[in-house]
């Protein structure tokens, strides 16, 4: 073919819905995040004690098992208690997953100075930190709301509809918690992974935003004679409305639900306000 | 007179001490060691003019504050921030073929920018320690204070602190500088080094002796009696059923910096740049 033949022609195959395309984002950042395999190794071992709590309600059902043992079915109680502490530990997971994934997601593209490669395409700013968000949210939920939804399931079909009837909340419990994690938690990663640009010190700062924060509400509580350090104390704060979703609240909390929410709810405007802040792309007038 | 190595050393350590000393970057280390002082000043002009303040409480506060907040997170983050930048700051910047290309042994370099980070580390974190003390103490009448000071046990409890301080940068210094050296991701390492002095109050007694954290608790000079309630984490993170004489911990600390040094020193040897994959 002649040379000059070769002029640009636009692409004419299929295009992305304008609706969905924050999901290429998403397809091509799993692409990235899998190509580890020290974090593929992770997420799958994210797993394993959702696995063994299968195992273990299914057991917890079996009479002919149970019979050797000299037991009856349900010897042990399943209930909003149980499924907390299971949110919990798989909460811990989530977080740690965050702080290696969410660094990852937007510091290279501020650091190489992509972002305006990407919002100079008919893709709003909106659009891509929902696409980004999406990855960690997918992966957060993966590892609490689907195992947990799939725990009370395989719960309620074992022991029956009277048993769903009666423990609906849990339910509701596990989606609204797992829900408000994911928020926190993707707004997290992404704020720290826009407000540091190196992605090893903003995986740490994932983690010391709860280390620290938990660190120093527990100073303030000791040195001031208070409870007011438990605002500071973001893994405290999340507990207390898991365990408000999960009908469990004592009688007299440091802190009431309600504050916690409010100060959860403030502490996700500040991450947005400062992603708001950093995702911006600047003209340079030469 | 001064030999080739120790003039490399000092200088490597003049620029280091520098970037460590001032940087930007490194604002966030001063706000963690200074933040426990925020608290604690509060509470003294609180308390100054309601009059509540127990001395013996502060003194339990202070301890319980040094060993649950100041070794585990302060301390520990602030190493990890100092430390391995020393050497994933200098391939994230893009300067590190400046120091590898100097007629310097790499051994040198390691030990150079060890120091460095040690003495940056140390006056930080012991100099927050004083800012501490006097911070929550200062509200008290000065009667108290003196005898508390000078004819109590004050001057051994700070004494005892600044070292347990020290200490715990030598420690976790050593082990972070390494784990920058070694891994491209020192995220990795921190994060189950983290996991692993967590664990520490629920390890077996000879497993336990393999973090840092067991040896720091030695040093402190006040154990921390059981807070209210059930929180049986935070007891996990305070309380030790057997600590080692305080000499003993801190030989052992000052042996595992060393053999961490010397190995990692070995591995530097071996450094590659690949500044593109960063």
């Amino acid at each position: 073919m002649a040379v000059y033949k070769r002029t640009y022609k636009g692409y004419s195959g299929p295009l992305t819905s304008p609706l969905w395309r924050f999901t290429v984002l998403q397809r091509y950042a799993f692409k990235a995040i899998f190509k580890s395999r020290f974090l593929l190794i992770g997420y799958v071992a994210c797993f394993f004690v959702p696995l063994l709590a299968i195992c273990f309600l299914y057991l917890n059902q079996n009479a002919s098992l149970l019979a050797m043992v000299g037991q009856k079915p349900g010897f042990l109680k399943i209930d909003a208690g149980w499924f907390h502490n299971f949110l919990t530990a798989q909460a811990v997971l989530a977080g740690v997953l965050t702080a290696f994934v969410g660094p990852g997601l937007v510091a290279p593209d501020l650091a190489n100075g992509a972002l305006p490669v990407y919002l100079s395409r008919p893709f709003s700013r909106f659009e891509y930190i929902l696409g980004k968000g999406l990855v960690l949210g997918s992966l957060i939920a993966s590892i609490t709301l689907f195992p947990l939804l799939t725990l009370f399931g395989i719960q309620s079909s074992l022991v029956g509809y009277q048993w769903f009837e009666k423990n609906l909340y849990i339910g509701g419990g596990i989606l609204f918690s797992c829900l408000t994690i994911m928020v926190v938690f993707i707004l997290l990663g992404l704020s720290m992974s826009a407000f540091v640009r190196w992605r090893i010190v903003a995986g740490a700062l994932v983690l010391a935003v709860f280390a620290a924060g938990k660190g120093f509400g527990a100073v303030i509580n000791g040195v001031m004679r208070t409870s007011n350090g438990y605002y500071l104390d973001l893994q405290y704060l999340l507990s207390t409305i898991a365990t408000d979703l999960f009908r469990q609240t004592p009688e007299d909390p440091p802190i009431s639900p309600l504050s916690a929410w409010a100060a959860v709810i403030t502490f996700c405007v500040l991450l947005l306000l400062l992603i708001n802040r950093k995702l911006r792309v600047c003209e340079v007038a030469g | 007179m001064m030999t080739l190595w120790n003039r490399q050393i000092l200088a490597i350590m003049r620029i280091d001490l520098a970037k460590t000393f001032f940087a930007k970057r490194g604002l966030w280390i001063y706000l963690l060691a200074l933040s426990p002082a925020v608290p604690m000043l509060l509470h003294s002009l609180l308390d100054r003019h309601e009059g509540n303040s127990d001395f013996g409480q502060d003194v339990q506060i202070f301890a319980g504050i040094f060993q649950f907040f100041y070794l585990r997170i302060a301390i520990f983050f602030g190493c990890v921030g100092i430390f391995m930048n020393l050497f994933r700051g200098e391939m994230v910047d893009k300067s590190l073929h400046y120091y590898l290309l100097a007629p310097v042994r790499r051994e040198v370099i390691l030990v150079g920018k060890f120091l460095s980070g040690l003495v940056a580390s140390v006056t930080i974190f012991c100099g927050s320690v004083l800012v501490q003390w006097c911070s929550l103490f200062c509200h008290h009448p000065a009667s108290l204070l003196n005898s508390y000071m000078f004819t109590g046990p004050g001057a051994s409890h700070l004494v005892s602190y600044l070292v347990a301080a020290a200490c715990a940068c030598v420690g976790y210094g050593s082990v972070f500088l390494a784990a920058g050296v070694l891994f491209r991701n020192p995220l990795i390492p921190a994060a189950v080094i983290l996991l692993w002095e967590s664990a520490d109050g629920i390890l077996p007694a000879l497993l336990k002796k393999i973090s840092v954290i067991y040896w720091l608790k030695s040093i402190c000079p006040i154990s921390i009696p059981s807070p209210k309630g059930n929180n049986s984490i935070l007891n996990l993170l305070i309380f030790d059923v057997d600590p080692a004489p305080a000499r003993v911990a801190i030989l052992n600390l000052m042996l595992l910096a060393g053999f961490v040094v010397v190995w990692a020193a070995i591995r530097a040897r071996r450094i590659e740049i690949g500044y593109g994959s960063e």
